[in-house]
């Protein structure tokens, strides 16, 4: 069978504003994350590989299936909205249960793959909780369970980590990186240690296209010899960030470390090349293709 | 999907989202006996409670249909799975519907029971009125995805049956308590057009272009 | 800034089109309706100036009497007990002491009025060309008896009146307006009429019909719009933005409150203006209070609008949005039409929806003047109690102290 999602010049329109622009991506198994601005149209490519929208031009298949066989797509897929909310009445296991329902999973290998689930994601004390009593974090933990329930091939989360704190945003990626052994995990995030920590290859959306893809790496070695770093004094922080797009600064006293992008070695005293980082290079990603990054990052 | 599944996801539903809503539908059923008098009524009479005021059950029962899932990021959810969510929210509009053929049936026994003078008319007559109100409430909670919205339309339509007796014509509401019964064949028919239109449109909006992640967008 | 934001989200939202739809309907087709022939002068020497309820012992013990024989023997006794028509039926046993109650009030014992066999029904009747006309019953010859003081006739007619159930046409609040009417004079009319003129200046008059006729509409409406805003954080998850936000709770619920109720005044002040240039296009020559209806709309609907708001954002708050929508709704139901005041006067402290469906009765609408100000004084206090307490919860929820969950699972153990 055809392991792969294919995205052909998919276009996509809300109204007159379009939000995905004649977008073309290949997907394969192992995890792949979508980084972008907030707004950015990762959200509707993901709502669109789930079957919950249509597009308007081009096509998009999963694992061979064209994504207007909803039906089809939907006992493949997975799918974690951004934000995960379910009927707060209902307790953790009884949420899991109506959501297996859903997915046509015979009652027998129901619970059983409920048990082994809740398990996996350390719910299973909390499985007599109501959704509403639940944390943020247990929340999402509870939406990874019921996206893997069916034990989907394509597994589709968006903005999983948004809002959690640290540690249990290292956990939820370490869970995530486990099950991407044997399927298709995508992933989209505008946070850029997700992607650094966790994915093979990715790929930069703005404004409902794809900027560039391919894999960390690459990304990094793309900026590489772009990304400089200045000690200078406080006061002339506003003429730096007038010229330069910043990704970083570290206060010292009354001098400023500052990490600037640009694509010639500027003409300063004390300026010295650095390492990309992930976010450096994502950055520059953005500057290279043009995108008004001047107001700093989100 | 399987009977025996159709069956869970009814029950399921019932237990988390009905019960209540039935539970306000029969504080209704149990209030109308003393709003109106139920006993040796005559025909237009009996028509009363069932038209003027037991009709409202049928508002309470169908317009939070949708209601479960207005929240986005659940329907969304409930969206991905296999299941069409159209079909879960027709199990609902079937069990409600039964519900209300119960609400109303049970009433029409007992108000026959005190020496009334219902028939099968009454019960029909009565169930039409009902279902009108809930169809409207249905199709304008559905359409605007704002169950709100539902409510409000349908408690409108209800007053204004008050007052616009002429101008309301073949969807006057309580016809049967002035002794004519045609009405009942147009709120009949509209309320089916209106239930098949709502779902028409729903799985229009679910398929195509046009969804309402749009607005949420906008607001964001 | 956050006022004009939180109008921005009323004004466009479904049930806003709705309710702005609503009170021009009822506007135009009610109020502007009744406007489109002047109130004329009354001439002298008609026949009829239409009746007037006055409480004339000598003029309603004999009519009462007469209504309750004639109700006794057809065997059914209209009633309105909670504001819709009910034909009561009486037992043998409640109808045996009723039959006391008539021989001690028209000296006929029980087995005489039974016996009696060219019973006919009065009432009213319409005939084929419209016309109405009242034919007299049938009855046997009434005489009250002299030892029967006012205040016991009356208290036998409780008494009848508790038999049928409540609600009847001898209970206190209808006796009098059903059989102790009198015949209006040309003075009457007249001085009624100089009323409307040059007390009313006429638009007062035209404004509280315009109330009358929004004020039913207004008591119920804005529960709806209150129930779409304060759902629709939860809808599009702002709430924990919301929550996270560095306002006070106090500042941000009536920011809120006040962009509801003023976005929902908007329809009111230009119904209002329209009113006002209606009523001046068919009183082109008259002196008329230009500042009547504002005046009006503030005083009656506003209270309306805010008590209905206020009641949706606390119970939304507490509960849900579809219970808001319940409780609203029957308190609305016992105002209204399970009102047993009737269309005109009758205005208590606590009724809700105040009703005054007619353009005359300056007395009867100044007599009550009282109770109607401590009616919209007190509603206009206990809406903003409840918004208050609005604040007071949503607070606890921001703090944690509440969740969503406690307050569901509280809810259903009471």
């Amino acid at each position: 069978m055809d392991n792969k999602i294919k995205i052909r010049n998919a276009d996509k329109f809300y109204g007159k504003k379009q939000a995905l622009k004649n977008v073309t991506l290949t997907i394969n198994q192992g995890m792949f994350g979508l980084l972008g601005r907030n707004g950015a149209g990762k959200t509707t490519l993901m709502k669109c590989l789930a079957a919950l929208h249509g597009i308007e031009g081009g096509s998009i298949t999963v694992c061979g299936i064209p994504i207007s066989e909803a039906r089809e797509i939907r006992s493949i897929t997975g799918y974690l909205p951004q934000d995960f909310s379910m009927y707060p009445s209902m307790t953790v296991q009884e949420c899991l249960d109506y959501l297996g329902l859903l997915s046509q999973t015979e009652k027998p290998l129901r619970e059983k793959r409920i048990k082994m689930l809740l398990k996996r994601v350390n719910l299973y004390e909390q499985r007599n909780k109501k959704f509403g009593a639940l944390s943020g974090g247990m929340k999402r933990r509870l939406g990874i369970a019921q996206a893997l329930l069916h034990d989907p091939q394509v597994l589709i989360v968006d903005e999983p980590t948004a809002g959690l704190d640290p540690e249990e945003r290292i956990r939820f990626r370490n869970l995530l990186c486990e099950v991407a052994e044997e399927r298709i995990v995508i992933l989209s995030t505008h946070i850029v240690g997700d992607i650094e920590a966790a994915c093979e290859k990715i790929a930069i959306m703005n404004d409902g296209q794809i900027l560039w893809q391919g894999t960390v790496p690459e990304l990094l070695q793309n900026a590489s010899g772009k990304v400089f770093t200045i000690n200078v004094n406080k006061k002339y922080l506003p003429l730096i960030k007038e010229k330069f797009i910043v990704t970083g600064m570290l206060a010292q006293n009354e001098f400023t470390t500052v990490r600037i992008i640009s694509d010639n070695m500027p003409a300063l005293q004390g300026i010295a090349a650095a390492r990309p980082n992930v976010e450096d290079a994502y950055m520059y990603c953005l500057y290279s293709s043009g995108c008004d990054v001047s107001g700093g990052k989100e | 999907m399987k009977l025996n599944c159709l069956l869970a996801v009814a029950g399921i539903n019932i237990r988390h989202h009905f019960k209540s809503h039935f539970l306000l539908a029969l504080i209704i059923a149990f209030l109308t006996p003393v709003i109106f008098g139920i006993s040796s009524l005559n025909a237009e009479g009996s028509a009363q409670p069932l038209e003027m005021f037991l009709s409202l059950t049928g508002l309470i029962l169908l317009t939070p249909v949708f209601y479960p899932e207005q929240d986005e990021n659940i329907r969304d959810l409930i969206r991905s799975k296999r299941t069409e969510h159209l079909e879960v929210c027709f199990v609902r509009l079937l069990y409600s519907l039964l519900a209300l053929a119960a609400i109303y049936g049970i009433f029409t026994i007992f108000m026959y029971c005190s020496e009334d003078k219902v028939t099968f008319r009454h019960f029909i007559g009565g169930y039409s009125s009902a279902l009108f109100l809930g169809a409207l409430g249905f199709f304008f909670a559905g359409v605007c995805e704002n169950t709100a919205a539902g409510y409000m339309v349908g408690m409108i339509f209800y007053i204004s049956n008050f007052a616009l007796k002429k101008e309301l014509k073949n969807l006057y509401l309580f016809s049967m308590s002035s002794g004519s019964f045609h009405e009942k064949y147009s709120l009949m028919s509209v309320s089916v057009i209106l239930i098949f239109f709502t779902f028409l449109l729903l799985n229009f909006r679910y398929s195509s272009a046009f969804s309402p992640a749009h607005r949420n967008k906008n607001i964001k | 800034m956050l006022f004009f934001r939180e109008c921005k989200k009323v004004i466009f939202s479904v049930t806003f089109v709705i309710y702005c739809l609503t009170l021009f309907i009822v506007y135009f087709s009610q109020f502007q309706a009744d406007c489109s022939r002047p109130l004329e002068k009354p001439v002298p020497g008609l026949e009829s100036y239409g009746t007037v309820a006055v409480e004339k012992p000598e003029l309603l013990m004999p009519a009462a009497a007469q209504g309750l024989v004639d109700e006794y023997l057809s065997g059914i006794f209209r009633a309105y007990p909670y504001g819709f028509y009910k034909e009561v039926r009486l037992t043998d046993r409640k109808k045996r002491k009723l039959g006391e109650i008539i021989e001690r009030i028209t000296g006929i014992s029980p087995a005489d009025l039974d016996s009696f066999e060219d019973y006919e029904s009065g009432g009213y009747v319409m005939d084929d060309n419209g016309v109405i006309s009242y034919t007299e019953p049938n009855i046997p010859e009434i005489h009250i008896p002299d030892d029967l003081t006012y205040e016991e006739f009356r208290e036998l007619m409780r008494q009848a009146d508790s038999l049928i159930g409540g609600g009847s046409r001898y209970s206190d609040d209808f006796i009098v307006e059903n059989f102790s009417l009198a015949d209006k004079t040309y003075e009457d009319a007249l001085a009624e009429y100089e009323h409307f003129l040059h007390d009313d200046r006429i638009t007062a008059a035209y404004a509280r019909l315009y109330c009358d006729y929004l004020g039913i509409d207004l008591s119920i409406l804005p529960v709806f719009i209150a129930v779409y805003v304060s759902e629709r954080d939860r809808r599009v998850h702002m709430e924990q933005l919301v929550y996270s936000r560095k306002i006070s709770s106090l500042k941000l619920i009536f920011t809120r409150y006040a962009a509801m109720v003023s976005s929902m005044f908007i329809p009111v002040l230009i119904t209002s203006i329209l009113a006002f240039f209606e009523v001046k296009s068919h009183y082109p020559d008259n002196d008329l209070d230009s500042t009547a209806f504002i005046r009006y709309a503030l005083f009656w609907l506003l209270p309306d609008i805010m008590t209905a708001s206020s009641v949706g954002m606390l119970v939304t708050e507490i509960s849900s949005g579809l219970t808001a929508v319940f409780v609203q709704g029957a308190w609305w139901f016992i105002s209204t039409i399970g009102a047993a005041g009737g269309l005109t006067g009758n205005i208590g402290k606590l009724t809700l929806v105040m009703r005054h469906n007619s353009l005359l009765g300056y007395d009867v609408f100044n007599a009550q003047w009282d109770n109607i100000a401590v009616n919209r004084i007190f509603f206009t206090v206990l809406s903003i109690a409840a918004a208050v307490l609005t604040a007071v919860i949503f607070e606890m929820k921001r703090r944690g102290a509440l969740s969503e969950a406690k307050l569901s699972v509280g809810s259903r153990r009471h």
